[in-house]
């Protein structure tokens, strides 16, 4: 038995031998791992469809007791890993199923592959940065929830799905590439930021909070245009998203903003800037 | 089946048979109590346990369409309790709106072996009494809607009192309700409209008729039918701050009959508006002390979610404008209306501390234990699940206390809460929340241990902290059957609905015919719901054929 | 069995064909067939009069089997399965909605039925906002305007409109049609339209931004477009005045909302629209439900397990995630390794690649009637009828349960009857097999 910690823990995923049944593998996150031996680690209980299996039936594991967790391998069929996290580092090498970094509170994941739907749901601190495309309701609710995003930020170097930042109440979101229908759903507070193209009814049902686009999006009737103007954060906060390293070309253009408020469906006080270079 | 038990050495308290924590053995047979033990009788050895008859909830919100309702709207509430399924028993999920089978499971949890499901449309109560076939562990009974009833303000405004009478009976009888409710009677008939009542004598839209009317003739009809519990009352004006004067003139309307006051809490507010709000418990409990045909549930508000269920449409509104919460709304042709919105009580929020403590304030001044009841309005001033903490904060007045400092300060300067030091006693609380709703539901075999009740038994494990006492029962026996071991339910039981034997009178349903077709929609033929549709029952008899 | 010999006319019959569920059926059934019914509409005197045709016949792989052989196959199936699906349960009753619920908590398995693919969206609208909304009695007695928006009762409700909500004679409404005024919005004319005073017709996909604007004009706003959806702002501004000048407003929505592009954001901006419009007056909402008994379903789904649709058991307690667990996903995603479909027909409605996953796996059919599903099954298992053949509770669209009757004999179980059959035996498979395999569902946890 070691006694210093180890710099790592390396999950490295066998497949689900065929199956197309997803996995759930909700302590794969540092809260649960940090204590742990490895042995300890092999027998954590996953849930195969109706089956309980254990952490080792799926993924080797090399490393112990370390809140940095490396998970390698085809995971689009593995949800729920760092859910409700809370602090620590975990990075996936490939692509991650449903529900990545869902309700957490702290530290950071990132994701060298794609996600899939409501990663970053309901997450109120910590930062989930995907190099990839997300899915559907990233940084949304869950169904009934008042609020989606609470706090933290999430970026997203690739596309977004459906309903990005969905009831959103504080916290960033900023997608590199396109979205779709319903961007920032019903949001009351936040800021959303767009590169790319954007689908129908952007900002439809909110309350507060800023919604900021590079490509003009359909405009929803109920929003009103009040102005044209020249934002100094803007260029500030993309500068430094890219010093973090997530690069963005748009730092030059981004000067001049229309503003529309909206929805007047709702209460109206929140805003979309649209870039005009 | 004919299970014996001695419950040996445990310290009774049975107030109806004036037990104060008498040591002394408990005699079970074939699910009743009996006076001697027989030899071969399975033994729990309670020695310095304490036995209470089982809880007895006089007012919740378990089952109903409107119920059913809260349950769809509030996902985001079920995924904070999820229970998982175990042999003989089914999964579910809990917190403010719990699914069936668990609502049964947690109620027996607690101790508790009957509860009253307060308000059901007459419309709805096939859908009722199938949700209620489905809750375990305690015995059950709904009471029916009929303050906004429109054939009865047909009647009323007729002036035929005989015929409410039998419509009354006709309703009972043939949907197995077990009593009458009133909530906001003739305001939700305005809600029809979008409108509501503001006092006791105002008309109600069309038909000419008034509150105060409708609280008399029901009254009238409640006694006349002889129906083992009084009147049950959701009064005008419910969450709106002044409403205690209309709540006092309510009672007033129906001096010297016997009225129950639910959740009163709801209902004792002084000033104008939400912002100079106030308490007016010492006016409503020195009314209460002093009349003692009155008995009320207090409808105890409980900090943190809960969800308000209630037929009072315009008050649901009121709530979703306050809040921006979503908001249901569900009116019931001929009958009522209902309303759900989610909520949450916060301990800073002037109002909601104000009206904890206003709670506190109607237990602590009702100096006749028999006349109030615990309850939450489950699940509106919070879920049943938290009636320990309520027990905590009757019987500890340090933790009152320390619970003041936390509150939002208007407690201090508008309730008397700071200078009420009563602590209320075990065989104290064995009344408020066994004997003495029992008794006020008019049910003789429950809500005490003498012979000849039925075996409906909690056990405790005494505990200075009075929240971790009541929180789990040692032992609960549903019918003489041990039912909850150390806290955790072992067996799963079906429980009876109890509805109220009222004699059938079949010419009204003849005469009924016509308007029933005219203003309803579903056929008269269909409405009645035949016995085999309760496979667990018991009919109750009425004052007239006791 | 013994069938009815004589002559008998049976009255107050529940039809169990939509969600209009019409209780005032008179069925006329002559030596065990059915040869008269009287006050039903032509889909609901379909149901009756053809119930004997097209029967389906129990079978394993095509060839004939007992019903006990199909039981026992079909329990295999189960037990084996890790991720199981059960679904359907539109046309039963309440008791074997209990049992089917039952099934999928014992076998860990995924719940859903015919909601999940017509008006789940407006129960998640209704999870987002709220909706107020009422009995159809409150609708026949107060109504003075009714709209429908992007439904068709004249076609798929057949009854809806004389019974409730059109010519209906209520309390207040003593002259029926003349007191109310009806309003049609759809994409494009149906007989619908014909019943209605006023047809608005708006662009395709245009809904959630209409009913947008209709709120923005409720609360006060003034917009500056100069039409949305393909109809001048003007006319929307009428809308708002007519339906703030009503004493008693409705509107009804069907599929036209909850299948079209914003699914269930359409529901909820027009909730939202309803919502504000109890600032003026009194105004409610309500979808066009029903196939059969589908109602019924989501009452007892959502009193049994806190859920309306979509719930997952694989850990022994009720999930709820639409997307996730919802059964054209779950199918689409190929991830169901068997599936109990009972009363409906999967294969027949779904989108090609859920009802392709279907076909590659086991599957059983629990129907009265021969269907697609039926076809591509292994296991067949033909059943009685509900509402024809067997007894049961029917919930109406407004959630009002009317007990449903048993008009004629069949030959075989009831829906329910078949169910607590094949729980039996898959308990009883569960306790000799099964070793060594965690089962979640099955196993105590503290």
């Amino acid at each position: 038995m070691t006694a210093q910690p180890m710099e790592e823990i390396v999950l490295t995923f066998k497949g689900t031998r065929g199956s197309t049944i997803p996995l759930e593998a909700d302590p794969i996150t540092p809260d649960v791992l940090q204590l742990k031996f490895r042995p300890e680690i092999e027998r954590l209980p996953l849930y195969h469809g109706n089956e309980q299996v254990l952490l080792g039936d799926f993924f080797t594991v090399k490393g112990e007791r370390s809140n940095q967790i490396r998970v390698q391998g085809d995971l689009s069929l593995v949800k729920n890993i760092g859910a409700g996290m809370q602090a620590g580092r975990i990075v996936v090498e490939g692509n991650i199923g449903m529900h990545v970094g869902a309700r957490m509170s702290g530290g950071e994941i990132e994701i060298h592959g794609n996600a899939d739907d409501w990663a970053g749901a309901e997450m109120t601190g910590g930062l989930l940065w995907i190099k990839g495309n997300a899915g559907n309701r990233a940084g949304s609710a869950y169904r009934g929830s008042k609020y989606g995003m609470r706090g933290g930020v999430i970026l997203i170097e690739g596309s977004g799905g459906h309903e990005v930042g969905g009831y959103m109440r504080r916290g960033l979101i900023v997608v590199r590439g396109d979205v779709e229908d319903h961007t920032g759903a019903r949001m009351v507070a936040g800021s959303i930021f767009v590169l790319g193209r954007l689908g129908a009814r952007t900002g439809g049902g909110m309350k507060r909070g800023s919604i900021v686009c590079f490509h003009t999006p359909d405009m929803l009737p109920t929003f009103r245009l009040t102005s044209t103007y020249t934002p100094l954060f803007i260029p500030i906060f993309l500068r430094s998203l890219q010093a973090r390293g997530f690069s963005v070309s748009e730092v030059q253009r981004a000067r001049h903003f229309t503003r529309y408020c909206g929805d007047m469906a709702e209460l109206g006080k929140g805003e979309i800037l649209v870039c005009q270079g | 089946m004919a299970q014996a038990i001695r419950i040996k050495g445990g310290r009774i308290y049975d107030p109806l048979n004036g037990l104060d924590g008498v040591v002394k053995d408990l005699c079970v047979e074939d699910g009743k109590i009996v006076e001697e033990c027989q030899e071969t009788a399975e033994v729990i050895d309670a020695e310095n346990l304490v036995v209470f008859p089982g809880g007895v909830d006089v007012h919740t919100h378990i089952a109903s369409p409107a119920v059913n309702a809260a349950r769809a709207l509030r996902p985001e509430d079920h995924r904070l309790l999820c229970c998982p399924r175990k042999p003989g028993m089914r999964s579910g999920v809990g917190h403010t709106i719990p699914s069936t089978f668990t609502t049964g499971y947690l109620y027996s949890r607690l101790g508790y072996t009957t509860v009253i499901e307060a308000a059901t449309p007459p419309i709805g109560t096939r859908h009722t009494h199938e949700e209620l076939n489905d809750v375990p562990m305690v015995d059950k009974g709904c009471l029916l809607l009929m303050g906004n009833n429109e054939f009865i303000l047909q009647y009323l405004k007729l002036g035929e009192l005989d015929k409410i009478k039998r419509y009354v009976a006709w309703l009972l009888n043939s949907l197995k309700g077990f009593g009458i409710k009133l909530v906001n009677p003739g305001g939700v008939e305005q809600w029809k409209y979008g409108k509501d009542v503001e006092g006791l004598d105002e008309k109600v839209n069309h038909f000419d008729v008034t509150p105060r009317q409708i609280l008399q003739a029901l009254t009238w009809v409640n006694e006349e039918l002889g129906l083992p519990h009084s009147i049950h009352i959701h009064a005008n004006r419910l969450g709106v701050p002044g409403n205690y004067e209309v709540t006092l003139e309510t009672m007033r309307a129906l001096e010297g009959k016997r009225v129950h006051m639910a959740h009163v809490q709801f209902n004792s507010y002084g000033g104008d508006d939400y912002l100079n709000m106030t308490s007016k418990a010492k006016e409503m409990t020195d009314y209460i002390n002093q009349h003692r045909n009155v008995t009320v549930d207090v409808g105890q508000v409980i900090f943190g979610d809960a969800t308000t269920i209630t037929a009072d449409g315009p008050w649901q509104y009121r709530l979703h404008k306050l809040t921006g919460n979503k908001w249901y709304n569900y009116d019931v042709e001929v009958e009522t209306g209902a309303g759900v919105v989610p909520y949450t009580y916060r301990e800073k929020n002037n109002v909601n501390a104000l009206q904890w403590a206003i709670g506190l304030e109607t237990f602590l001044l009702i100096k006749d234990p028999w006349r109030v009841f615990l309850s939450t309005d489950h699940p509106n001033g919070g879920p049943f699940l938290y009636y320990p903490w309520v027990i905590k904060l009757l019987m500890d007045a340090e933790f009152r206390t320390q619970m003041l400092k936390r509150v939002h300060k208007h407690v201090l300067t508008r309730t008397l809460l700071p200078k009420l030091s009563r602590e209320y006693s075990l065989y104290e609380m064995a009344i408020i929340t066994r004997a003495g709703p029992a008794r006020a539901l008019g049910l003789r075999n429950k809500g005490h241990l003498g012979p000849g009740a039925d075996a409906d038994i909690a056990i405790y494990a005494d505990n200075t902290d009075k929240e971790e006492m009541f929180d789990r029962a040692v032992y609960v026996l549903k019918d003489g059957k041990i039912v909850v071991r150390d806290g955790e339910v072992v067996q799963s039981v079906p429980g009876r609905t109890i509805f109220t034997d009222v004699p059938a009178d079949d010419d009204i349903m003849n005469e009924l015919r016509e308007q029933f077709e005219n203003y309803y929609t579903v056929e008269i033929g269909n409405f009645p719901i035949p016995l085999e549709e309760l496979p667990f029952h018991q009919a109750v008899p009425t004052n007239r054929s006791a | 069995m013994t069938a009815v010999k004589e002559l008998t006319v049976v009255k107050d019959v529940t039809c169990p064909f939509c969600g209009v569920t019409c209780d005032d059926l008179e069925v006329h059934v002559d030596n065990g067939k059915i040869v008269v019914v009287k006050n039903a509409c032509v889909l609901g005197k379909d149901t009756f009069l053809h119930h004997h045709e097209g029967l389906a016949t129990p079978r394993i792989d095509g060839k004939p089997a007992s019903i006990d052989e199909c039981i026992e196959v079909a329990a295999d199936i189960l037990v084996k399965a890790k991720y199981p699906l059960i679904y359907g349960l539109d046309s039963t009753e309440l008791h074997a909605h209990r049992k089917a619920i039952e099934l999928a908590e014992i076998l860990g398995a995924n719940i859903d039925h015919t909601s999940s693919v017509c008006h789940a969206p407006s129960l998640q609208a209704v999870q987002t906002v709220g909706l107020p909304s009422c009995t159809v009695g409150e609708v026949k007695n107060r109504a003075d305007l009714v709209i429908f928006w992007g439904c068709n009762p004249a076609e798929a409700h057949p009854r809806h409109p004389t019974r409730y909500s059109v010519t209906a004679k209520g309390m207040f409404t003593p002259m029926g049609k003349k007191d109310r005024k009806v309003i049609h919005v759809d994409v494009r004319r149906t007989p619908t339209s014909r019943m209605a005073d006023t047809f608005i017709q708006i662009k395709p996909h245009s809904d959630y931004e209409v009913f947008s604007t209709l709120t923005a004009l409720v609360n006060g706003h003034d917009l500056d477009v100069p039409e949305v959806g393909g109809v001048p702002l003007g006319e929307w501004r009428d809308l708002v005045e007519l339906m703030k000048g009503a004493k008693f407003g409705i509107l009804y929505w069907g599929m036209g909302l909850t299948m079209t592009r914003g699914k269930y954001h359409n529901i909820v901006s027009l909730v939202r629209l309803i919502q504000e419009m109890n600032r003026f007056t009194k105004f409610l909402g309500a979808p066009l439900r029903g196939h059969g008994n589908v109602v019924g379903m989501a009452q007892v789904l959502t009193w049994q397990t806190g859920y309306p649709f979509a719930v997952n058991m694989s850990r022994g307690y009720p999930r709820f995630n639409p997307g996730e667990f919802s059964v054209a996903d779950l199918l689409g995603r190929g991830e169901i390794d068997a599936a109990f479909i009972i009363a409906a027909d999967a294969v027949g409605n779904f989108p090609a690649k859920a009802a392709e996953h279907l076909k590659s796996i086991p599957l059983i059919a629990v129907d009265p009637k021969e269907s697609e599903t039926t076809k591509v099954a292994k296991v067949v298992i033909p059943v009685a009828q509900a509402a024809v053949a067997a007894p049961g509770v029917a919930y109406r669209m407004d959630h009002i349960p009317l007990p449903m009757k048993k008009v004629v004999d069949s030959p075989y179980p009831s829906d329910r009857e078949l169910l607590d059959r094949l729980i039996a035996r898959v308990l009883e498979k569960r306790k000799d097999g099964q070793s060594g395999r965690k089962r979640v569902a099955g196993r105590p946890r503290g």
